[in-house]
């Protein structure tokens, strides 16, 4: 036989061999018995106490399985249904006979479909990969539990997670429908809590915990925890609670950072506030949460008693209904309730995002509260005392109450109230009261039926946690782990080798060449060992003159031209003094280390390009207390900063700052995360820009907080006699970013909207109707020559899922009402069509379903795919704007775009460029009302001649530049008439929308129009793929600072996107890119090898003959 | 008086380097040191092209390299389209994992073959010091990774189609991955000198391109540091030993002299020490 048939052979051999055995497999698979399992908690083997429960059930359990077709499924789901089947095989196969089992396709038929969306099922949204695009599918997997004449019980999305202990989870499930269980509650409070202990034993059965360090663990079967004024907290505590809260337990935390001593003296009341001995700070870090600094007033406030006599209290915030929003729990509180000193929690988008948590504020403060530094002496309880709400930095719609909502359906949900007031025995206690209702409702949800089933079951199958270990029992562990078997080996090598008794002709050999080798081994690991410890230090030392070279095209490592000539400019007549005020680096966290030595690489490097600057450090934790005390006077406090190595929470009370200093003139730049080192080049340049000129830029931020739709407050407040939430406010995180960034910041509210006379630019997110009175202020501070950015969309889309419609996924677009469609801006010439726009350029978010089961509403966090998740390529920025330099890509979710009337905007000397498009291929829906139609979710609709077509690329972002006219707002609308004849209307003008008179007095500026206001939301702002904050920043930089500064703003990396590519293209440069090298080197083998045969081969040195070992060992 | 006749044909050296070698004419005798840089280059490129002829000849380099760029691209292109930006930072970031092992499997055999089959006391009596016996064999598997590298430049050629990368950024990317895959190479060839077993050669050269790479891992420095908060000993090896801080700083588009300085010194080490190696076994 020739070689290549006996080759050929050989392939056809192992394909076959291959095939069989992947068919046997397959066989196999399917029969139980030819399987074993070996873990404790086995997915298709019954154990004997769930064999027991089984046989002894009560009645006969009807279990119905809906589930997709396989090919369905995504790909991660195809082997559910089988997987589900062998469970349910195997308890009905224990059970005797009083457990049986059904298959249930939903998608087959409409009717089938709406029977089991009216017995509680539910599809869910799971995320596909189609042809090398996102996209989204609608999945069934749920199970029905029938048991006997009791109410059916539903697990909805049935996934791999829920497969490991389905078994444990049915049973459970069994359990509390036939013997309800009631939650246990485990209490960590101070004993002065009377009364919400007696309030909690009427909902569960009350266990006392006490979680200072060194204190009993939580009892295993507690369901949910209040922590009310949370101690001091160690390390076992925090992973104890971590692992309750990860088995599905409930925790609730209360508490504030400050309280409030009232006393009487000379007949004044006093109040003093004290620094609470607690461990607040280092529980709020522990799951991405931030307290609001400073002292929270607000104008809904209660009366404290002092000396007999009731004094109001901006302190003691009130929230109301209206401030209320407890949609997502089980029941509306309807009712005010008091937080006194309350600690307002600031919520970190990207860490909660990383860490699997949506924050969720149940109840806020009002529009009119704000925040004062905290006094630091007793200070009258008076009207016109320092409690007038006038001394406050506006800070409306602070959360008192928040939820964080977990991703995975098995870890617990956590609840944070501002305070511990509303569980103190001084609120109102009586039957009904707010405190019974509120924790009424945080238990009904924390420890819902359904929650308490998935607790059981997972306290069943949880892996026991590990015991606590010290540093040098854990480093013990660690080295044995590693080190025990390589250390047995050696050993055994070593008594091996003493006890080989070598021949005599090899011992004189033995004799000179071990200690040789030995030597030389030894030798060149030292050497090795030094020598790479040498080489470490000598590059590190290099490194510190900083020679390098920068080779990425923006120049994004290496100071800006401007940012020197900035440095220059400053330091030409008078130096600048730069302290480095850092604590020491054993003190810093890790993870700050690295921006730290880039900060300090940063100021050496505007040193060196003949900036005169005087660069100090100063040791912070050396300092004397007068010294610490004149640090504090300028504004420079350590911050606490938590950070976790191996399984310690160290909480580090720390020195991050830059001072600069020309003549009297002072600049602080605060430093507390890594984070906040992003842009330290454009904070520097920014810093030294206000020494020089004095001026403290002013950003008027205006933002209204989202609201329900009439239709909505109506349906699900109204009709049972509630208050509809007045909404949160979303934008906190945007005005954080500004106020770290070094601007001004002040909040205006767009109903009684007041603008400050100084104010640079003016920003205002998301107008809402009624929004003419804002309009017109925004068209005079245009008019005066001052920049705006208006940020809007028509809708928010949300997905819902009615029992009537079979459960399925439909998606309203709930209206927004900036009627920027309507004023101001048609008459300039630019529209803001009111449309839903789509684009074939998506990407994925998260977003949540409304699923409707009866009247009560549930909200699933599910992933989105779909067409009006718009994603904006950095490949269709506009490439000349400092707006979009240093511009990634953005996420417009459910974005709207504007169209320019050319003809107007000449007539009325405007500029429009646009600055941001979609891809060109993009369609739109003229929604009038009810849900989207399926089919416009696939593409663009025929219009009315029959034509499909793209609308190509659409403007996101837009700037105007000109001399902007003053607006006249519309008449209000004649009074409505009921019955008779209407009186005749007097006589009026014609509405005149624009003063066009006004333009010779006006001044020229910008409007920037973006088309997206959910970018900007908490949520989003700083997601980590579509980084919003970069893009709020530049818009900031580019209108309120010269050109210089908003060029440095925008200089940072950023990963940029590319348009649209269709499927096929997608496919075509993937096949290049994986295969095209692989097959010319096949090719060049096989070439080579052809040609060998005919001539000697090109690298052949000489002739192969047999004794030529070196040119033998490469014949093939 | 350590001479060699030049000319003299020796176990498996081609008759080139006798050519070569009696071109020089009166220079026929050449010293074992004190040679020119002609002379070094020469002996460099015999023993090159030898190693180079054994990858080809034989199916090393064409398998290494389908293998090499079939992974390593089709890692990348898995999620090309969903991430849809126009920047090859993913593959950088993969890259330094894969070569821990693929390029110890390169070296493993470069020193350990030669002394199993025997051949390496040929190779020692040629006219040429050790070194340059491992300059050539560094080279040789220096091109062959540069071919391991070619494959990956349709990646450059999609992105530019796509849209505009930062060429510079790449370019920086690749330079750090021709000094990462040089260090790894070259003590990968130190390992398979020391060692003489092709196995053990592998594991160790493995295990410490691993070292290298996780010492400047987040997640590892968090814990080193954590055992001995003191110490900092996490902290210590990502700045003094870890390639991690040097190469991601030619990831992001800058050359800085300090990491020049480390992978040549390193590069240098590693071969100075194998250089050693091969006059010990002379010797």
């Amino acid at each position: 036989m020739k070689v290549q048939q006996w080759w050929l052979v050989l392939l056809l051999i192992a394909g076959l061999g291959i095939a069989a055995a992947a068919m046997v497999a397959r066989v196999t698979d399917h029969a139980r018995a030819a399987r074993i399992e070996l873990a404790r908690v086995k997915r298709t083997v019954v154990d004997e106490p769930i064999r027991e429960r089984l046989e002894s059930l009560d009645d006969q359990v009807f279990i119905t399985y809906y589930v997709s077709q396989r090919r369905q499924m995504p790909s991660h789901l195809r082997r559910l249904e089988r997987d589900v089947i062998d469970v349910l095989d195997a308890m009905a196969g224990a059970s005797g006979g009083r457990l049986k089992y059904q298959l249930v396709d939903p998608d087959e038929d409409e009717s089938v479909a709406k029977r089991a969306a009216r017995r509680g099922a539910a599809p869910t949204r799971v995320r596909t990969v189609l042809r090398d695009g996102h996209s989204e599918r609608e999945v069934w997997s749920s199970l029905v539990i029938a048991y006997g004449p009791r109410p059916v019980a539903v697990l909805n999305g049935i996934g791999e997670e829920q497969l490991r202990h389905l078994q444990l989870l049915i049973v459970a499930q069994l359990d509390q429908m036939d013997q309800p269980e009631r939650p246990v509650i485990a209490l960590a409070a101070p004993a002065t809590h009377t009364a919400v202990r007696t309030t909690l034993r009427a909902s569960g059965d009350v266990v006392e915990v006490d979680l200072a360090p060194g204190g009993p663990p939580i009892p295993s079967d507690a369901d949910i925890l209040f922590w009310i004024d949370p101690a001091e907290g160690d390390a076992v505590r925090f992973r104890e609670i971590d692992q309750f809260v990860g088995r599905g337990g409930g925790l609730v935390v209360a508490g504030s950072t400050w309280r409030a001593a009232t006393s009487l003296e000379a007949g004044s009341p006093l109040v003093r506030f004290e620094r609470s001995d607690g461990g607040l700070e280092a529980v709020l870090a522990r799951y991405g949460l931030k307290p609001a600094r400073g002292l929270v007033l607000d104008s809904f406030m209660d009366a404290i008693d002092v000396g007999g006599a009731a004094h109001q209290a901006p302190f003691v915030v009130r929230c109301i209904a209206p401030n209320q929003d407890f949609s997502r729990m089980r029941r509306e509180l309807g009712a005010s309730i008091s937080f006194a000193t309350p600690t307002p929690v600031v919520p970190d988008g990207a860490r909660l995002a990383r860490d699997g948590w949506t924050f969720e504020t149940l109840g806020s403060t009002s529009e009119d509260a704000g925040l004062i530094e905290v006094p630091d002496r007793p200070v009258p309880l008076t009207q016109d005392g320092w409690t007038t709400l006038e001394q406050a930095e506006a800070a409306p719609k602070l959360p008192l109450m928040a939820m964080l909502r977990p991703h995975d359906p098995w870890r617990g949900s956590i609840v944070f109230l501002a305070s511990s007031t509303p569980f103190e025995d001084s609120t109102d206690t009586g039957p009904g009261n707010a405190q019974q209702r509120l924790i009424g409702i945080i238990i009904d949800t924390l420890a819902s039926e359904q929650r308490l089933v998935a607790m059981r079951a997972a306290r069943e199958k949880a892996a026991s946690p590990l015991p606590e270990l010290d540093a040098t029992r854990r480093l013990w562990w660690r080295m044995g782990a590693i080190g025990t078997l390589p250390a047995l080996l050696l050993a055994i090598a070593v008594v091996r080798r003493s006890l080989r008794v070598p021949r005599p002709s090899d011992r004189a050999a033995l004799r000179l060449a071990r200690p040789a080798l030995w030597q030389c081994r030894t030798a060149v690991g030292a050497v090795v060992g030094m020598g790479v410890f040498c080489i470490g230090v000598l590059s590190t030392w290099i490194g510190s003159f900083g020679w390098r070279a920068d080779l990425t095209a923006d120049g994004v490592n290496r100071l800006a031209d401007e940012s020197i000539t900035i440095a220059r400019s400053v330091t030409r007549a008078a130096p600048v003094h730069v302290e480095l005020i850092f604590s020491d680096g054993g003190r810093m966290p890790p993870r700050m280390r690295q921006p730290l030595a880039r900060a300090e690489q940063l100021i050496d490097e505007l040193r060196h390009s003949d900036a005169h600057l005087d660069i100090s450090r100063v040791h912070p934790d050396d300092v004397s207390a007068a010294e610490e005390a004149a640090l504090a006077a300028s504004g420079i406090a350590p911050f606490e900063v938590i950070d976790r190595d191996e399984e310690r929470t160290r909480v580090r009370s720390i020195y991050s700052h830059l001072r600069l200093r020309r003549g009297e003139r002072l600049e602080v730049l605060s430093l507390p995360t890594e984070a906040s080192f992003e842009n330290l080049e454009f904070r520097l340049a920014f810093a030294l820009w206000r020494l020089e000129t004095g001026r403290h830029p002013h950003v008027a931020l205006a933002s209204d907080v989202p609201r329900l739709t009439p239709a909505e407050a109506h349906q699900f407040y109204q009709q049972q006699g509630l208050i509809a939430p007045r909404g949160s406010d979303v934008y906190s995180l945007a005005r954080q970013l500004l106020v770290q960034h070094d601007f001004r910041v002040t909040h205006v509210d767009p109903r009684t909207p007041r603008i400050p006379d100084d104010a640079d630019l003016l920003v205002w997110f998301q107008p809402r109707q009624p929004m003419t009175q804002m309009m017109e202020e925004v068209a005079r501070f245009l008019h005066s020559g001052r920049p705006a950015v208006i940020a809007a969309q028509h809708f928010n889309m949300q997905a819902r899922q009615y029992a009537g419609r079979g459960n399925r996924i439909v998606y309203w677009p709930q209206p927004q009402w900036p009627e920027l469609h309507k004023h101001y801006l048609p008459q300039l010439g630019v529209h803001m069509d009111r449309v839903v726009l789509f684009d074939d350029l998506m990407t994925v978010a998260w977003s949540e379903s409304q699923v409707h089961r009866g009247s009560q509403r549930e909200f699933d966090q599910q992933v989105s795919s779909l067409p009006f998740v718009i994603r904006a390529v950095a490949a269709n920025f506009a490439a000349d704007s400092n707006l979009t330099g240093g511009l990634g890509d953005q996420l417009f979710q459910w974005g709207s775009y504007f169209r320019l009337d050319e003809r107007r905007l000449r007539d009325m000397d405007l500029e429009a460029n646009v600055l941001i498009t979609t891809s060109p291929r993009t369609w739109s829906f003229a929604w009038k009302g009810g849900f989207l139609p399926e089919e416009v979710l696939e593409g663009p609709l025929p219009d009315e001649a029959g034509r499909i077509g793209y609308l190509g690329r659409l403007p996101l972002a837009i700037m105007m530049e000109g001399v902007f006219p003053l607006w006249n707002p519309p008449p209000p609308p004649p009074p409505p008439t009921f019955g008779g004849t209407a009186p005749p209307a007097p006589e009026q003008e014609p509405y005149v929308p624009l003063d066009l008179a006004s333009l010779g007095s006006g001044l020229r500026t910008r409007l920037l129009l973006i088309g997206g206001s959910e970018l900007f939301k908490d949520d989003h702002l700083l997601d980590e793929k579509f980084r919003a904050d970069h893009l709020l920043l530049n818009s900031v930089a580019t209108l309120a600072l010269h050109t210089d500064l908003a060029s440095i703003a925008g200089k940072r990396p950023v990963s940029r996107g590319f348009d649209y590519l269709d499927p096929s293209h997608r496919l075509r440069w993937r096949i290049v890119v994986v295969g095209a090298v692989p097959a010319l080197t096949m090719l060049l083998w096989i070439g080579l090898a052809m040609t060998r045969r005919l001539t000697p081969s090109p690298f052949a040195l000489q002739p192969r003959t047999s004794s030529t070992a070196a040119g033998a060992k490469g014949a093939p | 008086m350590n001479r060699i006749q030049a000319g003299t044909q020796v176990g498996g050296i081609g008759h080139e380097a006798g050519e070569a070698a009696r071109a020089e004419g009166d220079r026929a005798i050449i010293p074992a040191r004190g040679l020119s840089l002609r002379e070094c280059i020469l002996g460099v490129g015999l023993i090159a092209t030898r190693e180079l002829g054994a990858y080809f000849d034989s199916s090393i380099a064409y398998v290494y390299t389908i293998a090499f760029v079939m992974l390593a691209n089709a890692i990348f292109m898995n999620d090309f389209f969903l991430v849809g930006r126009v920047e090859m930072t993913a593959f950088f970031d993969l890259a330094p994992m894969l070569l821990a092992v693929f390029l110890p499997a390169v070296t493993m055999r470069l020193w350990a073959e030669e002394r199993k089959t025997r051949t390496i006391e040929m190779l020692l009596t040629l006219p040429i010091v050790p070194l340059q016996a491992v300059l050539g064999k560094f080279v040789a598997a220096l091109v062959l990774y540069a071919l391991f590298l070619v494959g990956s430049l349709p990646i450059v050629v999609m992105l530019m189609a796509l849209g505009t990368p930062d060429l510079g950024m790449i370019f920086g990317g690749y330079l750090g991955l021709v000094l990462l895959g040089s260090m790894f190479l070259s003590f990968g060839m130190c390992a398979s000198a020391i060692t003489g077993d092709q196995i053990i050669a592998f594991v160790l050269s493995s295990v410490l391109g691993f070292f290298f790479v996780l010492t400047g891992d987040d997640r590892v420095t968090a814990v080193l540091d954590g055992m001995a908060p003191a110490l900092s000993i996490g902290t210590v090896l990502y700045e003094l030993v870890s390639v991690v801080p040097r190469y991601q700083s030619f990831v992001r588009g800058m050359v800085e002299l300090s990491s020049m300085v480390y992978f040549g010194l390193m590069i240098t080490l590693f071969l100075w020490i194998n250089g050693l190696v091969l006059r010990q076994v002379r010797s």
